[in-house]
């Protein structure tokens, strides 16, 4: 993960210089590959697939210095959206496997990308195709979320239908490859025919291109065993795939809808996020309870987690600002759901 | 190794198993694709994260010296939770920075964690106050620091000049 420290100050006050910013977040766990002035090379462990976007990078950066974090600008949704609007209509058929799909759609003209969206690509090792493009590969930089844009004119009936594929569906993938589709795979669909890999990689003749109009831009929520599954069994493992393996935020999906496009959009959700059972700390035991320690992983709420004693109260920083302090069995301990790090088994 | 063992034996248990370990890595002055490991497993009631630290450093320190600094950085592992690589100072520079530690003053030598629950679970250890820790260490990565040898890759060349240098 190459992150341009520039960048990283707008989200988040940093108090020190990079060399020395590389130096904490190394000893963090944040292991550094190369780190020069401008940019430093994080390897991101398996386990933190929130930190693989400038924003999880902040939140590190804030807990670790204790200071200010800024979100980025975004549109705001607001509470509930249609599931259609004039220009698109989105119909969500596997409601299991993607629970939520928000779709925006803008008028375009496709161009080269102003220059300074252009060299933040660069520094973080990703080539600058076009402005749109370029859009939905800046979000994913910047809030872990992977984005799709559509030409909505190759839509048929302007309908985006994410569906399971048939046995044996065909699909031209953006990189020029025809893939043979299973009926485990979930793709979006218009109403003729798949037009892209959920989660994975869109599709070929719905591809954004010099003469495109007007696109629909897709922010969605896909189960992570699904996306894994698809990308495994085809062989193809994509940024998106990659960023798709955490629950990167039933909000997040939303976040990126409005976060660089105008407001005309269709938000299709259930009522609320997938339970989270297995990856919420059933229990806080005083060797576990410091600062979310049992809400990392799922089942790690057995103990030995700390050094036998009680939790300093004066202890590990709270990485979120909203972790509360519960009494429990007489030992006051933290309990936070930290969603964004939830993750799927 | 650990799983096996726990399989067949109740807890508590202490076990440290050597062996061949291989992996895709490219060969270079500190990294090898096969190499020898120990592997080191704990587990009883109250097992802690201080115990793992307590028991790593004290052999750390026995092995090289008292006052060789040893330091935690969170890791991660599949298999434990949470998970720690274990630094000493670097034993050739003493700290000052070389192409041995890439000029950090710090070498890896081992990873480390408190076993995952999960682990557990596949074992049927089920009783929540069986707790323990793991570790695995590379022999040659040890090797080439105690006896500053500057390149781990003589350890495979069979060059009787280098061999001979460690009698039985």
């Amino acid at each position: 993960m190459k992150v341009l420290v520039s960048w990283l100050r707008e989200l988040v006050d940093v108090p020190v210089s990079a060399a020395q910013l590389a130096r904490d977040l190394h000893m963090a766990g944040f292991e550094v590959a190369s780190a020069d002035d401008a940019v430093i090379d994080f390897e991101i462990t398996a386990n933190r697939p929130d930190c693989l976007s400038l924003t999880g990078l902040a939140r590190e950066v804030a807990t670790r210095y204790d200071s200010a974090r800024r979100v980025p600008a975004h549109a705001d949704l607001g509470p509930v959206s249609p599931d259609s609007i004039e220009a698109l209509r989105v119909t969500i058929e596997d409601a299991v496997r993607c629970p939520r799909y928000c779709a925006a759609v803008a008028d375009v003209r496709i161009g080269p990308s102003p220059s300074w969206l252009a060299e933040r690509l660069t520094a973080a090792g990703i080539r600058s195709i076009n402005n749109i493009v370029d859009v939905t590969n800046y979000v994913l930089l910047e809030l872990g979320h992977p984005m799709h844009a559509f030409d909505l004119d190759r839509l048929a009936g302007r309908h985006l239908r994410v569906r399971l594929a048939r046995n044996g569906e065909a699909l031209k993938t953006l990189d020029g490859q025809q893939r043979k589709l299973d009926a485990e795979m979930l793709v979006i669909a218009d109403e003729a025919r798949a037009q892209a890999l959920a989660g994975v990689m869109g599709g070929a003749d719905s591809e954004v291109s010099s003469a495109t109009r007007t696109i629909a831009i897709e922010s969605a929520w896909f189960l992570p065993t699904s996306v894994r599954r698809t990308s495994k069994t085809l062989g193809l493992s994509t940024e998106a795939s990659h960023a798709l393996r955490a629950r990167c935020g039933f909000r997040g999906a939303a976040r990126g809808a409005g976060a660089r496009v105008r407001p005309a959009r269709a938000d299709r959700r259930r009522d609320r996020p997938p339970r989270l059972d297995r990856c919420q700390p059933r229990r806080a035991s005083p060797a576990s309870g410091t600062a979310g320690a049992g809400a990392g992983r799922p089942g790690a709420r057995r103990g030995g987690a700390g050094h036998g004693d009680p939790p300093d109260p004066d202890g590990p920083r709270l990485p979120h600002r909203r972790a509360r302090r519960l009494p429990l069995g007489g030992v006051r301990a933290v309990v936070a759901e930290l969603t964004w790090r939830a993750m799927w088994t | 190794m650990q799983i096996r063992y726990m399989e067949s034996h109740k807890p508590p248990v202490r076990i440290i198993a050597p062996g061949r370990v291989y992996r895709r890595d490219n060969l270079d002055l500190t990294h090898t694709p096969m190499f020898q490991q120990v592997e080191g497993l704990v587990v009883g009631e109250g097992v802690t994260m201080g115990d793992l630290k307590g028991t790593l450093i004290g052999f750390l320190r026995e092995l090289f010296t008292p006052e060789t600094p040893v330091v935690f950085r969170p890791s991660f592992f599949p298999y434990t939770e949470p998970s720690a690589d274990v630094f000493i100072g670097c034993q050739q520079c003493k700290g000052s920075g070389c192409a041995m530690c890439k000029r950090t003053g710090f070498i890896e030598i081992l990873g480390c964690g408190m076993v995952h629950p999960a682990v557990f679970e596949a074992v049927r250890l089920r009783r929540r106050q069986i707790t323990g820790f793991a570790f695995g260490v590379g022999i040659e990565r040890l090797a080439l620091l105690m006896h500053g040898v500057e390149d781990i890759r003589l350890f495979y060349e069979n060059d009787l000049r280098f061999l001979e240098q460690f009698p039985l």
